[in-house]
């Protein structure tokens, strides 16, 4: 829902790429990439976001070692009605559902879910925003205008209610709100690459490149997209926070993951009537999505101080 | 100046067309309408007369033609669900999203700007760093579960707050422009402002975390800019009060990037406005659109997905003026 901020400062045809202009020494004898993750790993609050993504990352591919219950081969949790509701212990430190299952074995495997999320939807919109975009900054004329209008009427919606529409289309479930709100992002890198491909194009060595009959493919794999690589990474890491949170919304409102998945939006919508009694069933789902959201938002800004110094600069830092 | 509106005012006219393409197409797009207006097991008679009156045997042109003449009329359909006219509707339901973002947006400005303003005077502080860590646990923050945590605390166990609705059950309050603030103001009824502000609280405040961790970081990312430019220096060597310095040269300054940010989270309203709205029971736009896609209340969904997309567009367009206001610099051609 916040893209169209991030946007703005991305999207810059201006962006320079990375080693270019923006006073990183070749000299070193390190490559651009050296550079850009040694201030990476400088930034304090960026390091924060990669072991919190880290942390996410390692629970959610070692959930069967590390949950005490573990699904079925459907995916059903199994029942144990003496413990229902139980607040937390030693045996269960996030407590225990209504239907007596432990709270942190379902978060643990919620996060393979939310991981899930994250990385599809934002490759579905690299890929196919990246695909839009360089064809409509090559081509130019019709198709750009076309594209780009489109892209612009998309703009013209809150992220999560063209994502409801979406999904109000195309039905519920967990594979329709994670194309949702890939769909939804497509404008983005769309933009993002256009601008590139616009910037770059005119440039002399793409001319030379021409005129030495390289083809078109070729001109924008080897020496326009590259430019855009930058911009792009920035906004998928804070485009995967967004796609969470989105794709959490959309399950709270019953239109996305469907049980019995633990996916963390649903639970807290499942678990929100017993609120008032047992709080930990609402209160431990939610700070995990602002945990794993909060680690790539860390992440995409400390990548975007990292990969461009003049904002770095601007913000202070 | 009116030149730059007027084609502003144009360029949005492929955009509006489009946004009504979607809307028109939405419908298309989820089967057969005769399932959900008449029910799966309809008789093929009925089925055949629904299609009549509506029309959906006509070619798809002549079907968006007349789509797009009933909206410019104002005719909007009726509700599947309560059969009253979607205009009725809306006239209810469009008030009570505007005035809670319109609360939530005043709410952000008060506490974001000074934030930023403070974070960014005293750059590299403690206070600094405390404002740029909660803005992104702000931003990070799902909404929804936020409102649940507070109308857990503040609305249940400390009771401080109504829980759900726009006022109370026992209050009267003479409607007028159905911004039910605005109303009690302009008749006088004390009782019912202090009601309608009670009720407002909660959702208002859950709505503004986004906007103003937003606001609060801009504001400080310019204030960090503004702060190291010739003119705050002049003016400082000029003997001016530090406290003029910050608010006539340093904020006014400051503030372009920040009215850009006001605008663009107004479509972050919107969207945060469909959840809080389901959480605090506060009949608005976003409760409205939610339930109509849930029982595929299709002429509910068409008509919140145009007014969303339009009230988003006219925004746009209405900060993209405002730039010329503040920064005189800005030049309209």
């Amino acid at each position: 829902m916040d893209k169209t901020v991030r946007e703005q400062e991305l999207s810059t045809p201006t962006h320079p790429p990375v080693g270019a202009e923006s006073g990183l020494k070749r000299e070193e004898g390190h490559s651009p990439w050296t550079i850009v993750l040694r201030r990476l790993l400088r930034n304090k609050l960026a390091v924060a976001g990669m072991i919190i993504i880290g942390i996410v990352v390692f629970v959610a591919i070692f959930a069967p070692v590390l949950a005490k219950q573990d699904p079925d081969r459907n995916g059903i949790f199994k029942t144990y009605l003496r413990e229902t509701k139980q607040s937390p212990s030693l045996e269960h430190p996030m407590g225990t559902d209504d239907l007596g299952r432990d709270i942190l074995s379902l978060i643990i495997y919620g996060s393979r879910i939310s991981i899930r999320i994250g990385f599809f939807s934002v490759g579905f919109a690299i890929i196919i925003g990246v695909v839009l975009g360089a064809l409509s900054g090559y081509i130019g004329g019709t198709v750009e205008n076309i594209i780009m209008r489109f892209m612009d009427i998309m703009l013209a919606f809150p992220s999560i209610l063209l994502a409801l529409v979406i999904v109000a289309v195309i039905g519920p479930g967990l594979l329709n709100a994670m194309i949702a709100v890939g769909i939804v992002s497509i404008p983005t890198y769309a933009r993002i690459t256009r601008a590139s491909v616009m910037s770059e194009s005119t440039r002399e060595y793409v001319q030379a490149s021409k005129a030495l009959g390289a083809n078109t493919l070729r001109i924008l794999g080897q020496h326009i997209l590259p430019n855009a690589l930058s911009p792009i990474i920035v906004a998928s890491s804070l485009g995967i926070a967004t796609a969470i949170l989105d794709a959490a919304g959309l399950g709270f409102l019953g239109l996305g993951a469907q049980p019995p998945d633990p996916e963390w939006g649903l639970m807290l919508s499942r678990n929100k009537t017993h609120m008032f009694t047992s709080p930990w069933m609402v209160i431990f789902p939610g700070v995990s999505i602002m945990f794993l959201v909060l680690g790539f938002n860390l992440l995409g800004d400390g990548l975007r101080d990292a990969l461009d110094p003049r904002l770095a600069r601007r913000a202070g830092r | 100046m009116i030149q730059y509106i007027l084609r502003r005012l144009i360029l949005a006219v492929p955009v509006l067309i489009g946004v009504t393409f979607i809307a028109f197409g939405m419908l298309l797009a989820t089967g057969d309408p005769t399932s959900a207006l008449a029910g799966e097991h309809a008789t093929p008679a009925l089925r055949a007369a629904i299609r009549e009156e509506l029309g959906l045997d006509d070619p798809l042109p002549v079907q968006y033609g007349r789509f797009l003449w009933r909206l410019l009329q104002g005719d909007l359909g009726r509700s599947i669900m309560t059969r009253s006219p979607v205009t009725a509707e809306l006239k209810l339901f469009f008030p009570a999203t505007v005035e809670l973002a319109l609360a939530a947006m005043i709410v952000a400005v008060l506490v974001g700007v000074p934030l930023g303003v403070w974070a960014g005077y005293r750059h590299n502080s403690f206070m600094d760093l405390g404002t740029t860590v909660g803005a992104l646990v702000g931003v990070s923050m799902p909404i929804f579960w936020l409102g649940l945590m507070l109308l857990w605390i503040f609305g249940l166990k400390l009771n401080w707050f109504p829980t759900t609705g726009r006022i109370g059950p026992d209050v009267n309050l003479q409607t007028i422009t159905n911004l039910y603030i605005v109303d009690s103001i302009i008749t006088g009824n004390i009782q019912a402002l202090i009601s309608a502000l009670h009720h407002i609280a909660l959702p208002a405040l859950a709505l503004a975390t986004i906007p103003t961790a937003f606001i609060a970081r801009i504001t400080r990312s310019a204030m960090v800019d503004v702060m190291h430019t010739d003119y705050v220096r002049t003016a400082r060597a000029k003997g001016l009060v530090e406290r003029l310095v910050v608010a006539k040269h340093a904020l006014k300054n400051a503030m372009l990037p920040v009215i850009t940010v006001i605008g663009l989270q107004t479509g972050s309203l919107l969207a945060g406005a469909i959840l809080t709205e389901t959480i605090f029971a506060w009949p608005g736009m976003g409760r409205w659109i939610v339930n109509a896609i849930v029982s595929r209340n299709f002429p509910v969904v068409q008509t919140g997905v145009l007014i969303f997309a339009l009230v988003f567009i006219a925004v746009n367009l209405i900060v993209d003026v405002s730039y010329g206001w503040f920064d005189p610099r800005v030049r309209y051609d």
